[in-house]
C-alpha cells in the first residue's frame, strides 16, 4: 500500500477531523526506509477509563511511540476516531542516526491498517489525537552530527475551542503514562480549551485509573506573539549542536520569508 | 486605477479537496492546516499580462540594485553595525574572501510586492533564506490546471534546480543544508530534491552541523565517511549561524565556500530590515527600491510630521509578520509588549511609512494579496501568492496559485512575460463551472 492510500485511511475524506492528521510521516520516506511489519501488532490494552463517544468528549494520547497509535485503535473500538497529529520526520537516508525513533509509530500505523478498517466510526465520530511522548526528547542525546527529528506541538497544530464547541465536545481527556500535568508545548493548547470552558481530565495510568479533572496552569510564554518563534528558533539550536534552548532575544530571529 | 488582477471563481470544494492531498503528497506540502484553516486558497491571484510584465521589470531591476548594494557595504564594513547585525557576524563578513568570492555564488530573492494606491510597493525583500516553493511551483501547477487560458506565474523550484544543476558537474552532490527538526523546513528540502534529482544533481539533506570543511572545501559527514560537496542551498538563516558549534566552519556559508552557495549568507546585508538606513552612505543608486520601499526610519528618529498611526514597526530580522505593529491591525495587547521591546532595543528596529493596500474583492469576501516575485541572479523565475483577511502578511495568510493570463504570454514565447492591456475586474470560472 502506497503512503497517500495509508494517509486516506487514517485520514478519510469524510471524518471532520481529517484535516488535522499530520502527513509529515506518510508523505516522507518513512515507509519507504523503515521496516514495516505486516501483522498486526496490537497489544491488549485496556481502555475502560474512556468516555463515552457521545460526542461530547475529546481524547488526546501521548504515548510514546507505538503506544499511541494502539490506544488510538483501541479507543476506536469505542467509537473514537484516531487522527495522527505526528509531525517528525522519519531520519536522515544518508547515515545520520536520528534523535527520535519513529519506526514503531510507521510500523503500527502500518501493521494496523486493516483494524483500523473495522472500527465503527462515523464522519461525526470524536477524536483521539495520537501524539508520541517522545517529541522533544527522543531516545538519544542531541549530539553534534545526529539527525534532529525532534518537533512539538502548538496551538495551530489542534482545533480551536470555538470549533470543538462548535461540535459540541465539552471536554478533553489527556490520557498519558505516570503524569497527570501536560507537556509543556501541550499545556499551551489545553489552557486555551479550557479558558473557553472546555473541562479538561487527566487520566495518567490508563488502565487503573478513571480520568479526573485538572487545572491547566499558565505555562511560560502563554500567548505570547513570539511563542512560536521562540519554540522553533529553540529547536533549531537544539537541533545544531545540542545546546540547549537557548532563547533568542526577541527581535532577533533570522529573516525567513 | 485599474486593479492589476482578475477575479476568479473559487476551486469547487470536492475538487479542491483532491488538490488540497495532491499537494500533500506530490508537492510535500505537509502543513495544509493552521489552526481551522486551511492554509491553502481554493481562490488563485490571477494577475493581468501588463501587471505580470510590470511585476517582472521591477523585481529584475530591484534585484539588480541588490547585488549592487550588497557588494558596496561589503566594501565599508562600518556600515555592518547599522544592520542591527551582531558583532560576529560582522566581524566575519568584513573578510576579504567574502567580497573576492561573491560572484561565484547564486543570488535568489524573494520581493514580496503589495498593490496599493499608489501602485506597486513592496513590504521587504527576503534576500536571505526565502521560501514558498511548493507552494509557488507544485500547488500553483494544481490550481492552474483547473483554469481556461491561465498559466502559472513560472516555476520557480524547476528553474533553480535548473540553474544549479547547469553549474554542477556531472553527477554533482548538492546539500541542501536546513534546520532537520521542523518539518515545515523538511518539506521544502524534499521537494527541492526531488527537482535536482530529475535535474540529474545528487541532492542529501543534511543540517548544517553535518558539515565538515577542509580550508573552504565542504564535505558531509556521515557516519565514519566524508562525502565531498559541489554546492550547498542553505536553507537556514544567516542569523542563527553564530550559534553553530565552531567546528562547523559555519562563517564559510558567509561566502568564503569554494563551492558555489545559495545565498550566501552576506545576504542577511540586505535581508535586515534596516538597509534603507544605510543608504545615503553607499556609492551606488537605488532607485527601484528607494520607489517601492516605502519611506524608513530608525526608531529613534521618525519623522515627526508622519502620524504615528501611518507608522509601521518592524524588527529588523522578522519573520512572517510575527511582532509588527500597525495601527489597527495588531492588537492593544500585542502593541504594548512590541512597545517594549522597541524601547529596549531601538537598535534592532525599524519604523515605516504605512501604504494601503487594496484589498481583491474575491468570491470569498475582501483579501489582501501578497505577491512574491523570486529572482535568480536577477532573473525572475516564479511568484508566490499568500492572500489575508486582513492587510498583514502572517502565518494565517492562505498560500494562494499566482496565475497569468495565457493568450499575452504565448504571443510574447515567453512563460515568464506577458503583455496584456490592463482590465478591470472579471470573472473567471474553473473548467466545468
Amino acid at each position: 500500500m502506497k503512503p497517500a492510500e495509508l494517509y486516506n485511511l487514517w485520514a478519510p475524506k469524510d471524518s471532520i477531523w481529517s484535516n488535522w492528521a499530520k502527513p509529515v510521516l506518510f508523505a516522507d520516506h518513512a515507509f519507504d526506509d523503515l521496516p514495516l511489519s505486516s501483522t498486526a501488532d496490537l497489544p491488549s490494552l485496556n481502555v475502560v477509563w474512556a468516555p463515552a463517544s457521545d460526542g461530547s468528549s475529546a481524547i488526546v494520547l501521548d504515548f510514546p511511540g507505538a503506544y499511541a497509535v494502539w490506544f488510538g485503535i483501541a479507543l476506536g473500538q469505542r467509537g473514537f476516531r484516531p487522527v495522527p497529529l505526528f509531525n517528525g520526520v522519519a531520519g536522515s537516508r544518508f547515515g545520520a542516526l536520528a534523535l527520535v525513533d519513529v519506526s514503531g509509530i510507521v510500523s503500527a500505523l502500518h501493521a494496523n491498517v486493516e483494524t483500523l478498517m473495522t472500527l465503527p466510526l462515523r464522519p461525526d465520530s470524536p477524536p483521539a489525537f495520537l501524539l508520541d511522548s517522545n517529541r522533544q526528547s527522543g531516545g538519544f542525546s542531541p549530539e553534534p552530527g545526529r539527525f534532529d527529528n525532534r518537533w512539538c506541538v502548538f496551538p495551530q497544530d489542534f482545533p480551536s475551542a470555538n470549533f470543538l464547541l462548535s461540535k459540541n465536545i465539552r471536554s478533553v481527556v489527556l490520557a498519558q503514562e505516570g503524569f497527570s500535568v501536560p507537556k509543556h508545548d501541550l499545556a499551551h493548547i489545553l489552557l486555551r480549551w479550557q479558558e473557553a470552558g472546555i473541562q479538561i481530565l487527566s487520566c495518567n495510568q490508563p488502565g487503573q485509573d478513571q480520568p479526573a479533572p485538572i487545572q491547566i496552569e499558565k505555562p511560560g510564554n502563554f500567548r505570547a506573539l513570539w511563542y512560536r518563534a521562540m519554540v522553533l528558533a529553540g529547536l533549531r539550536r537544539n537541533s545544531t549542536g545540542g545546546f540547549g534552548g537557548i532563547v533568542p532575544q526577541p527581535g532577533s530571529s533570522g529573516g525567513y520569508g | 486605477m485599474k486593479v492589476p488582477w482578475e477575479i476568479a471563481d473559487p476551486v469547487d470544494a470536492e475538487i479542491f479537496a483532491e488538490i488540497r492531498r495532491a499537494a500533500i503528497f506530490d508537492c510535500c506540502k505537509w502543513d495544509p492546516q493552521v489552526e481551522d484553516v486551511c492554509t491553502l486558497s481554493p481562490v488563485p491571484l490571477v494577475l493581468t499580462g501588463d501587471a505580470w510584465a510590470e511585476l517582472v521589470t521591477l523585481a529584475e531591476k530591484l534585484a539588480r540594485e541588490t547585488v549592487a548594494a550588497e557588494t558596496a557595504i561589503l566594501q565599508k564594513p562600518r556600515l555592518l553595525k547599522g544592520l542591527g547585525l551582531s558583532w560576529t557576524l560582522r566581524r566575519k563578513l568584513s573578510r576579504s574572501e567574502i567580497r573576492e568570492l561573491r560572484s561565484r555564488h547564486l543570488s535568489l530573492i524573494r520581493f514580496d510586492f503589495h498593490w496599493t494606491t499608489e501602485g506597486w510597493r513592496i513590504s521587504e525583500a527576503n534576500t536571505d533564506v526565502p521560501g514558498g516553493f511548493n507552494e509557488a511551483s507544485g500547488f500553483t501547477k494544481l490550481i492552474a490546471q483547473i483554469y481556461q487560458k491561465i498559466v502559472p506565474a513560472g516555476d520557480p523550484t524547476r528553474e533553480m534546480a535548473r540553474a544549479i544543476s547547469g553549474i554542477l558537474p556531472a553527477g554533482g552532490v548538492a546539500a541542501l543544508v536546513h534546520a532537520t527538526s521542523f518539518s515545515d523546513d523538511r518539506q521544502v528540502m524534499v521537494y527541492l530534491a526531488r527537482h535536482l534529482e530529475k535535474a540529474g544533481v545528487k541532492p542529501v539533506l543534511a543540517a548544517p552541523d553535518h558539515l565538515q570543511w577542509e580550508n573552504n572545501r565542504p564535505f558531509l559527514r556521515a557516519d565514519s565517511r566524508l562525502m565531498p560537496l559541489d554546492f550547498i542551498f542553505r536553507f537556514f538563516p544567516a542569523e542563527w549561524l553564530t550559534a553553530l558549534p565552531r567546528r562547523c566552519g559555519w562563517w564559510r556559508l558567509l561566502g568564503s565556500s569554494d563551492v558555489p552557495l545559495c545565498n550566501s549568507g552576506a545576504a542577511i546585508i540586505t535581508q535586515s530590515k534596516r538597509f534603507p538606513l544605510v543608504w545615503d552612505e553607499l556609492s551606488v543608486n537605488l532607485p527601484a527600491w528607494n520607489a517601492l520601499l516605502p519611506r524608513t526610519f530608525d526608531v529613534r528618529q521618525t519623522d515627526t510630521e508622519i502620524p504615528a498611526e501611518s507608522l509601521v514597526f518592524k524588527p529588523a530580522f522578522g519573520r512572517v509578520g510575527d511582532l509588527i505593529k500597525m495601527h489597527g491591525v495588531t492588537s492593544e495587547k500585542e502593541v504594548r509588549k512590541i512597545d517594549r521591546f522597541v524601547r529596549r532595543y531601538p537598535e534592532m528596529w525599524i519604523a515605516q511609512k504605512r501604504f494601503e493596500a487594496v484589498p481583491m474583492r474575491s468570491p470569498v469576501g475582501d483579501v489582501y494579496p501578497c505577491i512574491g516575485i523570486y529572482t535568480l541572479n536577477a532573473r525572475v523565475i516564479g511568484a508566490y501568492g499568500r492572500i489575508a483577511r486582513r492587510p498583514l502578511i502572517d502565518h494565517r495568510a492562505q498560500d494562494a496559485a499566482v496565475l497569468v493570463r495565457e493568450p499575452e504570454i504565448c504571443r510574447n514565447q515567453n512563460p515568464l512575460i506577458g503583455t496584456n492591456h490592463h482590465e478591470t475586474s472579471r470573472t473567471l470560472q474553473p473548467v466545468g463551472a
